[in-house]
């Protein structure tokens, strides 16, 4: 059996000040995440499922090591995580992560600019960076707005300029949290569409949805999310029948109710 | 307006000529703080303008409708000075030597923002950061204007929502209400920069941030010819301003 690329072991983690908010409001979790375990593999096209609030988006913090589990381990080709200076550099070169509010990582002058940050980081010459800016602009089709500032592109090219950012580096795993959130139904496809060539390329792609169909018609692999844990895993057609895919079931948040 | 200059900085003819502008408007700048004021600061002001608006063209519209918020400010200054209180009548009278100076101090000041406008309307962000980069500033100053840069226009659209929200639901019927809602406004508009900036700290961690921003210098068409024209209209200036100036 091949390691994974990627494998997050029964992870825990709480954020700060969570416990005293679960004592304000009974029934409230206080773990964002409860004993999550995932693994990615090379060339997975994965969708983590969930409703808000399942704890997708720390686990995805978790896989590039900027969140750092209270308990559980990340491997990384089966190796544990550093999260020591020159570790989590290493590490956030192969694995990419993407935000669900793009103004969240977006910075500098200009989206030529902000793209260029990561190769400067890794310590690439001028030339070079230009380069990968230029490939990574084209490969997400937004090269003749190279020049323009971030605040003047729609949210939907902010989206994408964040994703030109994260394939800069050129990274073995691209994450994506919630990609689709606030586009309309082109922007998603163009979106989508990008993705597929990417992952045809050979990179690994894993996004977080809660858009059933979604994770359905894009993914290879869906892993149920609930209340910090995945309580379900594999392919599409597998998980056909599961309760939690039933959109009147999932829309009604009653995924709840899987053991 | 901070998005009509910005947005005109990054799409005018002459975008790419950070240095050349640079060097054009920091010799006006000292013209226009440096020659004697009546007869430097028209020349200042009408080479400055004809640069933004026939050579860079920048709207006309924008760029003069922008020097009228400055000149009411220095409208207001001029006459203050105007006036002398005087305490043996109790009252206010016209003083000219203070209308000299008022007179004065308005053209330099006049001048002195035209100049500070052009250069505003035509050089990008990006492309001044870049000049104050091969000016050895220090990195941290130059990561530092990066993100006020970038956080500038986050906030803006922030606070534009705040309001709209607040005025979606008649959070501006009364003066009264749109006072206490306003300062509301700038209260929310506090903690979400905080929170933005915790969100921006963890974006840049995850895309490696250590302690530099680096990023590519813009591309520039700067040439020498550009260069040489634009000191040659400052140095003109200053002597025609230096030659009028002997003769008044």
């Amino acid at each position: 059996m091949t390691v994974p690329l990627l494998e997050a072991c029964d992870l825990h983690y709480a954020y700060p000040g969570a416990a005293a908010a679960a004592r304000l409001c009974p029934g409230q979790r206080c773990d964002a995440l409860a004993g999550s375990t995932l693994a990615i593999h090379r060339g997975a096209r994965l969708a983590l499922l969930g409703n808000n609030g399942s704890g997708k988006s720390t686990l995805l913090l978790h896989l590039n090591g900027t969140l750092r589990p209270d308990r559980g381990e990340v491997r990384c080709d089966g190796a544990p995580l550093g999260y020591g200076r020159r570790a989590l550099a290493a590490l956030r070169q192969r694995v990419a992560l993407v935000f669900q509010d793009p103004d969240d990582q977006l910075f500098a002058g200009t989206l030529a600019q902000d793209v260029s940050f990561g190769p400067l980081n890794l310590g690439l010459d001028e030339a070079a960076t230009r380069v990968r800016v230029a490939a990574s602009l084209t490969a997400i089709g937004l090269a003749d707005r190279a020049d323009l500032p971030l605040h003047m592109l729609s949210h939907g090219q902010r989206k994408r300029a964040a994703i030109a950012g994260a394939l800069a580096l050129q990274p073995d795993l691209l994450v994506l949290d919630e990609p689709t959130a606030g586009l309309d139904p082109a922007g998603v496809a163009l979106l989508l569409d990008h993705l597929d060539a990417l992952h045809a390329g050979g990179m690994t792609v894993v996004l977080s949805t809660h858009d059933i169909a979604l994770a359905r018609d894009w993914a290879d692999e869906v892993a149920l999310m609930h209340d910090g844990r995945i309580v379900a895993g594999g392919s599409p057609e597998s998980l056909r029948d599961h309760p939690c895919l039933r959109p009147a079931v999932f829309r009604r948040s009653r995924i709840s109710e899987v053991p | 307006m901070l998005h009509a200059i910005d947005a005109c900085a990054h799409t005018n003819r002459w975008r790419t000529q950070g240095g050349p502008m640079a060097l054009f408007c920091a010799g006006l700048m000292g013209c226009a703080l440096l020659a004697p004021p009546l007869a430097a600061a028209p020349f200042v002001a009408a080479a400055a303008s004809a640069a933004a608006v026939l050579g860079a063209r920048v709207p006309a519209a924008l760029f003069f409708r922008t020097l009228l918020v400055p000149a009411g400010f220095l409208a207001t200054g001029a006459l203050a000075l105007c006036v002398t209180l005087d305490l043996e009548h109790a009252r206010l009278g016209f003083s000219g030597a203070g209308a000299a100076t008022a007179l004065a101090t308005t053209l330099r000041a006049a001048a002195g923002v035209t100049v500070t406008l052009c250069f505003a309307c035509i050089v990008p962000t990006a492309q001044w950061i870049a000049l104050l980069r091969r000016a050895r500033v220090p990195a941290v100053v130059l990561d530092l204007l990066l993100l006020v840069y970038r956080t500038l226009f986050v906030l803006d659209a922030e606070f534009l929502a705040i309001r709209r929200a607040q005025d979606n639901r008649l959070g501006f019927r009364t003066a009264r209400v749109a006072g206490r809602n306003a300062a509301r406004a700038v209260a929310v508009l506090f903690l979400r920069s905080l929170q933005r900036a915790a969100r921006l700290e963890r974006g840049l961690a995850a895309r490696g941030y250590v302690d530099r921003l680096p990023v590519l210098t813009p591309p520039s068409t700067a040439t020498r010819h550009t260069y040489a024209v634009a000191a040659l209209v400052p140095a003109l200036v200053a002597v025609a301003a230096v030659v009028l100036g002997a003769g008044q």
